[in-house]
């Protein structure tokens, strides 16, 4: 049986909480996902299968909701509000992220709905909570980034600031959505109800801001971003992290100090096994050597030599090397590399998973995590628009095919 | 505080650096009992590692260990000696759930991999998290989290097209792996709980990096696209970027997604002729003209400071936030509503402050019980309250060195 095998979890989420249902999904949890007719607008997030802007095209979409079903509900309308009820009746978990306040007009906040399901978890994931002085503002990715400070602190120093260059801040919000579900989840086998689960995005994020945080609680001191050159600490030496390479680029460090000397010393043996000339660094008794009495100037001119190395290999030649030695030196890989390195192929993480719509099979990555005994699989690809209505609708609740088609005729379904 | 959520839930905690004790932090913050163990020459890396508290380097100074292990019992035992491995063999038939997070092959050289520890405690809930995962060819490469986000392709999206990539800076791939292994460990938790049977997480981080870039890896397998850095550019939206603000190294972030919210933009800059200039008509005008769109802008966000910027955009619709430094956070409203940051005190450091996660749980909430330990905080109570030794013994362990 899959870990999370007897729930189920309504999902209205859009493109902000599609992790959350994901991961539970992938457990074993029953989701099904409620979409308004015609479907839900995260559907045109990009990017698109083969580049075709299409709601059924979406690979974020079908990245992050598969292991989930489909059906359609007009939850504006009265009639639809009924159905809902009735699937509601059969749920352990709703998760949304609508806009604070926007459930409640349709009277369907959290206290209507606590009266009438008292055992219901409610997760609600939105930029910033439910209440507070910025209960009420938009975000996007820039913004849920920039207000959870990861952006602050990375970039060049003669720059603005950046942000990862692809959407990540909703990934967090709907990761650490599924974190505090699992905590309502537990705590209700024990007492048998539900709460409401308050999920602020941009709070998801503070985590990866986690140095730049406590430097300021502990020291005073505001963090900066230091780009591919990085210090040991407030005003210390600084190394190089990013280094070019024959084809690109890779990471080495020194940030680590002491627990750094034995590798150092594996990568500066295989610098002189190939011949080349490694200046001080061979003389350098890694056993004593402490990092942190280098000056800056002799800091530099002594780990010159790794630049030259790396400058004359490829980033594929450099990691073979760097595995086959345990050293902690990785490529800065592309998409593309990813694609074709050996240990995620050798992990099976990629999988074809069929979509009998276009008559094609898709590569995903598919078993992020290994749990055993029931490994993660892609059961069922993300739904089409309406797919499960039927299932749902007819096979669960009962409702004959007149009343369906009625349902759609009002634009219900 | 009432009772809290994982109340009696006990944790061997064998896991350092960041991702392990980050996902064990999430259940001792809920209520669980997490015996975290240490020896002296084996502590946290993490308890080595800037920034320390006044910038002064100690052990129990170390400011991400004491962020990432609030609420946790700490104790010294010396896993070198055969002894010290028959007491964790004795902790681990208490605990419910066995968190491991060096590299593969080290909690097997303690007797404590999971085949083992399943041999004599079937239904134990154990969790394995470490760079590239239990098997493989590359499993046994030793690394950090920012190393490992280039391996994981974020580096490279990370920085400005003609320069070289910087990453975000951090342990990128630490802060999405912990989130994603604390809800498959509570879904192990529950499982038991419902079941009786145990189970075993191996994860990969390298493996939860590539999933958050899921949709771009299906983009280049299915159609050869490329995924680079591009500054803080959006593919179609323009203005989006990260605009100056008054003051020293001060910035807003303004994204303009639609044509309303261009237009709400140009209103609240004062100057809604913009609106009907022709090099801006539409998204795609504006991502032509962007140098010129990205001046306008500028001009205007420099007159103000962020917050300003950020409250005036927001109040007009349009999506604007405070590119928050660390201070910034301390002083952020919206998470002192929530009360994000919870004071603690700490045995040697004093008060500092811990973090909340992110989600508030409106009938059983919890949030950081008390300070990270000092080195060897909690011998006393978990060698005498949990594993049941007397004083006698427990002064015999400290003279073999195996409680230190």
């Amino acid at each position: 049986m899959q870990l999370l095998e007897p729930y189920r979890v309504l999902d209205l989420t859009d493109a902000k909480g599609f992790l959350c249902g994901k991961l539970l999904g992938d457990l074993g949890a029953d989701v099904v996902k409620i979409e308004p007719p015609g479907g839900e607008p995260s559907r045109r997030f990009p990017p698109y299968y083969l580049g075709e802007p299409h709601p059924e095209r979406s690979l974020y979409w079908w990245a992050y909701n598969s292991n989930k079903r489909g059906i359609t509900l007009n939850l504006e309308s009265e009639r639809g509000r009924a159905l809902f009820h009735r699937i509601l009746a059969k749920a352990d978990v709703l998760v949304e992220s609508f806009d604070p306040g926007h459930l409640s007009r349709l009277r369907l906040g959290y206290p209507e709905l606590r009266r009438r399901y008292p055992g219901l978890i409610v997760v609600s994931i939105t930029p910033f909570g439910q209440t507070g002085p910025y209960a009420g503002f938009k975000t996007s990715d820039l913004i849920s980034m920039a207000t959870g400070g990861i952006v602050y602190v990375s970039g060049d120093p003669d720059r603005p600031p950046v942000r990862v260059s692809q959407p990540q801040a909703y990934l967090h919000g709907g990761a650490e959505a599924a974190v505090g579900t699992m905590m309502a989840i537990l705590e209700r086998e024990s007492s048998g109800e539900g709460q409401h689960v308050d999920v602020s995005i941009q709070e998801s994020l503070v985590s990866t801001a986690v140095s730049s945080v406590v430097t300021w609680d502990i020291t005073g001191g505001v963090q900066s971003r230091q780009g591919a050159i990085r210090s040991r600490g407030e005003g210390r030496v600084t190394y190089r992290l990013v280094w070019p390479c024959k084809d690109g680029y890779v990471v080495f460090t020194r940030l680590y100090g002491p627990g750094m000397n034995a590798a150092t010393a594996d990568l500066v043996s295989w610098l002189e096994a190939e011949g080349v000339d490694v200046g001080d660094l061979g003389v350098v008794d890694w056993d004593t050597f402490d990092i942190d009495r280098l000056s800056q100037e002799r800091a530099d001119a002594l780990f010159e030599p790794l630049g030259g190395f790396f400058a004359r290999r490829t980033k594929a030649e450099l990691f073979d090397g760097a595995v086959a030695r345990r050293i902690p030196l990785y490529p800065v890989n592309t998409m593309e590399d990813l694609l074709v390195d050996r240990q995620l192929q050798a992990r099976g993480l990629f999988q074809q998973i069929e979509h009998p719509e276009l008559g094609e099979s898709i590569l995903y990555p598919v078993e992020h995590l290994k749990v055993h005994p029931e490994p993660i699989e892609i059961r069922r690809r993300a739904p089409l628009i309406g797919e499960h209505n039927l299932e749902l609708y007819q096979g669960e609740l009962s409702l004959s095919l007149d009343e369906l088609r009625d349902l759609e005729a009002e634009g219900v379904i | 505080m009432g009772k809290l959520v994982l109340e009696g839930v006990k944790i061997a905690d064998f896991a350092w650096v960041g991702v392990g004790p980050l996902t064990s932090q999430y259940l001792a913050d809920y209520g669980a009992t997490v015996v975290k163990v240490e020896w002296p020459g084996r502590p946290d890396t993490l308890r080595n590692t800037s920034p320390f508290k006044d910038n002064m380097a100690d052990l129990d100074r170390g400011g991400l260990f004491n962020d990432f292990n609030s609420s946790k019992h700490g104790i010294t035992l010396n896993m070198a000696l055969p002894r010290g491995r028959e007491i964790a063999r004795e902790l681990v038939q208490w605990a419910d759930i066995v968190t491991d997070s060096f590299t593969p092959g080290v909690m097997e050289r303690f007797g404590l991999d999971y085949a083992t520890v399943k041999e004599f405690r079937p239904d134990i809930v154990y969790f394995s998290t470490c760079m590239m995962g239990q098997t493989g060819p590359s499993s046994h490469l030793p690394g950090f989290g920012n190393l490992l986000s280039a391996l994981a392709g974020w580096v490279h999206l990370t920085g400005w097209p003609d320069r070289e990539p910087v990453g975000p800076a951090g342990a990128w791939t630490d802060y999405m792996s912990h989130k994603v292994l604390a809800t498959a460990l509570l879904a192990a938790l529950s499982h038991r709980r419902r079941t009786g049977e145990g189970a075993y997480i191996d994860q990969s981080q390298f493996e939860v990096g590539a999933f958050f870039a899921a949709p771009m890896l299906m983009d280049t397998a299915t159609s050869g696209t490329r995924y680079d850095r591009m500054g803080n550019q959006a593919t179609s939206a323009s203005p989006h970027g990260v605009y100056p603000c008054r003051g020293d190294d001060r910035w807003c972030a303004i994204a303009v997604l639609t044509e309303d919210e261009w237009r709400s933009l140009c209103r609240a800059m004062g100057d809604p002729e913009l609106v009907s200039d022709p090099r801006f008509a539409s998204a795609a005008d504006r991502k032509r003209n962007e140098p010129a769109v990205d001046a306008i802008v500028s001009a205007w966000t420099s007159r103000h400071t962020a917050e300003q910027v950020m409250t005036t955009l927001q109040a007009a619709g349009v999506r604007a936030g405070v590119v928050e430094s660390g201070r910034d956070l301390h002083e952020d409203p919206q998470l002192a509503h929530r009360k994000h940051f919870v004071e603690v005190e700490h045995s040697t450091i004093g008060r500092y402050h811990c973090r909340n996660f992110g989600f508030r749980l409106s009938r059983t909430p919890s949030e950081p019980r008390w300070a990270a330990p000092s080195l060897g905080e909690h011998n006393l109570y978990v060698y005498h309250e949990i594993l049941g030794y007397s004083d006698d013994e427990i002064v015999k362990l400290m003279d073999e060195g195996v409680i230190s």
